[in-house]
């Protein structure tokens, strides 16, 4: 034949070959992880893939996942989306596609979540993502077999439980140790990567709790709060809180203190174990929440346990360390799924997964997901005592079981 | 009334580094006619300083200083190296200060990263009086500002050296023929226009944490200071500072602050069109007034 | 040895040739003068002498030393003081600050204050206008100032370039005094370049006729006064539009 025609039967052979998904390599499943490790959302984000890291290192110490008398191991792909969403988009693009993962699990960025769905769920991917904006496309029937949906997971409980018990233990917590009644609030609120302002739930939640609630929306690299604290302060509220990024309020948090807008404080996003590792220290009543439960005061022994393997293996102390907690528990679900399934096919360990009750480390009560996908578990709100750095006095707060009035229970 | 008072002292120190920046511009663009973006950079490489020295375990004050020292050194190298060939083509100088903005920028980055620096805060403490927190680091900044304008302003207008330069401004070919060495001048302006950034870098950092982005708002707001106030003019730049840095703070406080920074450019704006050469006016020559 | 000696100086602005072939000197505390029509180059030449333009070709001599090509600041420091065309008063400097300025290249700056009150006493407008701003002055007060700031720096040579444009009649007398007292009061030597040939001839001991940026007559003022050429040029000794250039010859 022709010098070309040779090219060409051979450039096509090799194409075909390369083709081939790479999961038809037998001895190990591939599993992904998008997260922001860089960029504004950094502190979510690294937890993600550290916490999964973890549970993928001590499932292949014990051996590997066992099916059919095999073990296989995990093999983890690990991409950074760098606060930008069509970064993550082309990541999932490259693991779905191209690498061939199993399972996904990312982002924690909202609308980035929303688009990433679009790939795992067409390439029957499983899609383990937080956050509130699933809860508008998390459907019975967007999740039935066969719907876009079905392979889609949420790892955190519907917004409005989070908020409600978010609000209930704060001003609990608070309300002792003002030792008056609360009744004004401000939220203070930033945009997501994706400028869009999410404290919808929370208002409602505290408006639920009786409380008179005024918004205060900042731009994005806002460093100065003073002008927008000092118009806080004009409100005359009883408390303060700051909704949504843990760095950012770390800032703002010390401005507001030296003007004294408030009585108290909520910290949305910042851990125990970072107010105590950082030796923060506050003049005024101070409260943090922690998804779902605290680094720097952990509830169980096993969550305690499981911090500082944590940490021991290497992962940064960043503001919102207990988010890797979630990611760890879904990994290992993920895992025992396919081990009692004795399958990896995707429906087989989705219908098993929809019928397991885990015992994880998340939460004391086993986790379950309900017909639209979504757990539900309590949150761990504790209060700084203030002027110290690692006294806290923490409540476990179950969350509501309906959406308070004018909540659409997102 | 407290609240509004509040506001005012708030915006006070956000007004001196703008001041302090909006200095150096209206001298440098005055004399030179040197448009130089990447001023803010200077501001940037500044604190950055400030941050590395405090991080590794100096003092806020070595810190400042050394900031102070370093972007100076900046400015000459850059004066002397880059802007001193374009001074027949300010165009080409202004163009190449955009490129510098990302240089400089990428510099930081390359060697550190993007993300956000602070420093533990120099000074703590809340003086409060009548109701109004001033904070004692922002009234410090405050100070120094205030001492830096105070010896700019005696210096124009009362050393043989100030008197030289505003000659030169008004008319470089004359003050070269009574001796007066205009390229050393227009050297040290640079110099002390980029030290004014140094310091206003370090500043900052002491308030609040900068990352290596911040260089842009803040210089188009150094040059609409200078604008404002009449180039030249360091008393203008003073009042103009003053201005913008009040609009910015009662904007966030009162307005809607996703248009904070909205307003200072309106108001530019505004004022340039009814008062092209500024506010005190002079496009000729820094004065004392 | 003269104090200053220009040696066959070309100049030109870019491509466009000025002066050719230029060769003066000055005495030590002498008075020279260039006359010549409006466009003749004369100023191009001051320009080159005092440091504002680099001669192509040609070297200008200080006392016996190469300054050619120094910057104007340098040449300032050396003692070569210009008042420029048009005066250049700085406006919105105060007449003291004007005068205070014109001292920058002195080493001794202690005598400055002493210096302005002799100028104050001297020119008496001066003293009356000492606060007020430069641009505030009429033309002959300008042109006080703008000589008494020359000899502010202490000069061994004042270039003077057509001080007596736009001036009344009353303030060319007050200038042709001045000029006069420069040399014997303050011990400086002059070089002035006139359209005026009256104000000129009238203070120069020698003079230089130039045209079409050559020099074409060099003489003692007398003779200069006495020239067909002169006449020729400048009949009536006012100023007269350009005459057609000729090729002349030293009378």
């Amino acid at each position: 034949m022709k010098f070309w025609q040779f090219c060409a039967i051979a450039g096509s052979a090799l194409f075909a070959a390369s083709a081939q998904p790479a999961a038809a390599d037998d001895d190990t499943i591939k599993i992904g992880v998008v997260a922001a490790q860089t960029g504004a959302f950094v502190s979510a984000g690294n937890t993600i893939g550290a916490g999964v890291t973890l549970a993928v290192k001590e499932i292949n110490d014990a051996g590997g996942v066992k099916i059919g008398g095999k073990s296989r191991k995990i093999q983890l792909e690990n991409r950074d989306d760098r606060t930008d969403v069509n970064v993550a988009i082309a990541a999932g693009r490259e693991l779905v596609n191209d690498i061939g993962v199993a399972a996904l699990y990312g982002t924690e960025s909202h609308d980035f979540s929303v688009s990433m769905t679009k790939i795992t769920g067409p390439a029957k991917v499983l899609q383990f993502t937080g956050n509130s904006s699933l809860g508008a496309i998390l459907t019975k029937e967007s999740v039935a077999p066969g719907a876009p949906l079905h392979y889609t997971f949420q790892s955190e409980p519907p917004e409005f439980q989070r908020s409600g018990s978010t609000a209930r233990g704060v001003l609990k917590l608070l309300g002792k140790e003002i030792g008056a009644p609360l009744k004004n609030a401000v939220v203070f609120v930033a945009d997501d990567a994706t400028g869009q302002y999410l404290s919808e739930h929370y208002v409602k939640a505290l408006e639920a709790n009786g409380q008179h609630v005024d918004l205060i929306k900042y731009p994005p690299n806002t460093t100065d709060f003073t002008p927008l604290l000092t118009r806080a302060k004009g409100l005359n509220p009883d408390t303060v809180h700051f909704w949504y990024n843990g760095d950012v309020t770390l800032v703002a948090f010390p401005q507001a203190v030296q003007l004294k807008v408030a009585k108290g404080y909520f910290l949305f996003g910042v851990d125990p174990g970072v107010w105590a590792d950082r030796k923060l220290v506050s003049t005024a009543p101070v409260t943090l929440s922690c998804v779902p439960m605290c680094w720097g005061a952990p509830p169980t022994p096993e969550a305690k346990a499981y911090f500082d393997r944590y940490f021991a293996a290497g992962a940064v102390k960043g503001v919102q360390s207990s988010v890797s907690l979630l990611y760890y528990d879904y990994m290992h679900w993920y895992a025992k799924a396919i081990e009692e399934s004795g399958s990896t096919d995707p429906d087989t360990v989705v219908a098993q997964i929809e019928k397991m009750k885990y015992q994880g480390v998340v939460s004391k009560a086993p986790l379950y997901f309900d017909n639209r996908h979504r757990v539900s578990f309590a949150t761990e709100v504790c209060l700084v005592k203030p002027n110290t750095s690692d006294q806290f006095e923490c409540a476990v707060e179950e969350p509501p079981t309906e959406p308070p009035a004018g909540d659409n229970g997102g | 009334m407290e609240i509004f008072l509040q506001q005012l002292v708030n915006s006070l120190s956000v007004a001196s580094v703008i001041i302090l920046i909006g200095i150096g511009i209206t001298l440098i663009f005055g004399l030179t006619g040197i448009i130089n973006f990447a001023h803010g950079e200077f501001l940037m490489i500044g604190g950055m300083t400030t941050w590395l020295v405090v991080s590794n375990g100096g003092g806020f004050i070595i810190g400042l200083v050394a900031a102070v020292l370093f972007v100076g050194l900046l400015g000459f190298v850059l004066e002397r190296g880059l802007f001193r060939l374009t001074l027949d083509r300010p165009m080409n100088g202004f163009i190449i200060s955009l490129g510098l903005i990302v240089v400089l920028q990428h510099f930081v980055i390359r060697f550190w990263n993007s993300y956000q620096k602070s420093i533990p805060e120099p000074l703590s403490g809340v003086w409060e009086i009548g109701g109004v927190q001033i904070i004692v680091m922002r009234a410090v900044v405050v100070l120094i500002t205030a001492v830096v304008v105070a010896i700019t302003f005696f210096g124009i207008s009362r050393s043989r050296y100030g008197l030289a330069l505003r000659a030169s401004v008004a008319d470089q070919e004359t003050a070269s023929l009574m001796g007066v060495p205009v390229r050393r001048y227009i050297t040290g302006v640079f110099i002390y226009g980029s030290m004014l950034a140094g310091l206003g870098g370090a500043l900052m950092i002491a308030l609040f944490p900068i990352t290596p982005f911040i260089g842009s708002t803040i210089v188009v707001r150094g040059f609409a200071v200078a604008l404002i106030g009449g180039l030249g003019n360091v008393a203008g730049a003073v009042v103009a500072g003053l201005v913008l840095g009040l609009m910015d703070g009662l904007s966030a406080g009162y307005g809607l602050p996703e248009w904070t920074e909205a307003y200072s450019f309106a108001l530019m704006i505004l004022i340039l069109l009814l008062r092209p050469n500024g506010l005190l006016g002079g496009t000729a020559g820094p004065r004392a007034v | 040895m003269s104090l200053l000696e220009v040696a066959n100086v070309d100049t030109a602005y870019g491509a466009v040739a000025v002066n050719r072939d230029v060769s003066l000197s000055v005495a030590e505390g002498e008075i020279a003068t260039i006359l010549g029509p409006n466009g003749a180059g004369k100023s191009t030449l001051m320009r080159a002498i005092c440091g504002l333009l680099k001669p192509k070709r040609g070297r200008i001599m200080l006392d016996g030393h190469d300054v050619t090509g120094l910057p104007p600041d340098r040449l300032a420091k050396l003692g070569v003081v210009m008042v420029p065309e048009g005066r250049r008063i700085f406006a919105d400097l105060t007449v003291r600050e004007n005068l205070r300025l014109g001292a920058y290249s002195r080493e001794d700056q202690g005598e400055v204050e002493a210096d302005i009150g002799r100028m104050e006493s001297y020119f008496s407008i001066l003293a009356d206008k000492r606060s007020a701003k430069g641009g505030e002055l009429s033309g002959g007060q300008q042109q006080m100032l703008a000589i008494a700031r020359g000899l502010m720096a202490r000069p061994r040579l004042l270039l003077l370039d057509e001080p007596s444009l736009g001036l009344s009649p009353l303030m060319v007398r007050e200038v042709q005094s001045v000029i006069i007292d420069v040399r014997k009061n303050f011990g400086a030597a002059v070089l002035l370049v006139e359209q005026n040939a009256g104000l000129a001839l009238s203070v120069a001991a020698r003079g230089y006729l130039m045209q079409s940026g050559k020099i074409v007559l060099a003489s003692a003022i007398a003779d200069l006064r006495d020239s067909t050429l002169m006449r020729e040029l400048y009949l009536g000794g006012g100023k007269r539009p350009p005459i057609k250039s000729r090729d002349v010859e030293t009378l």
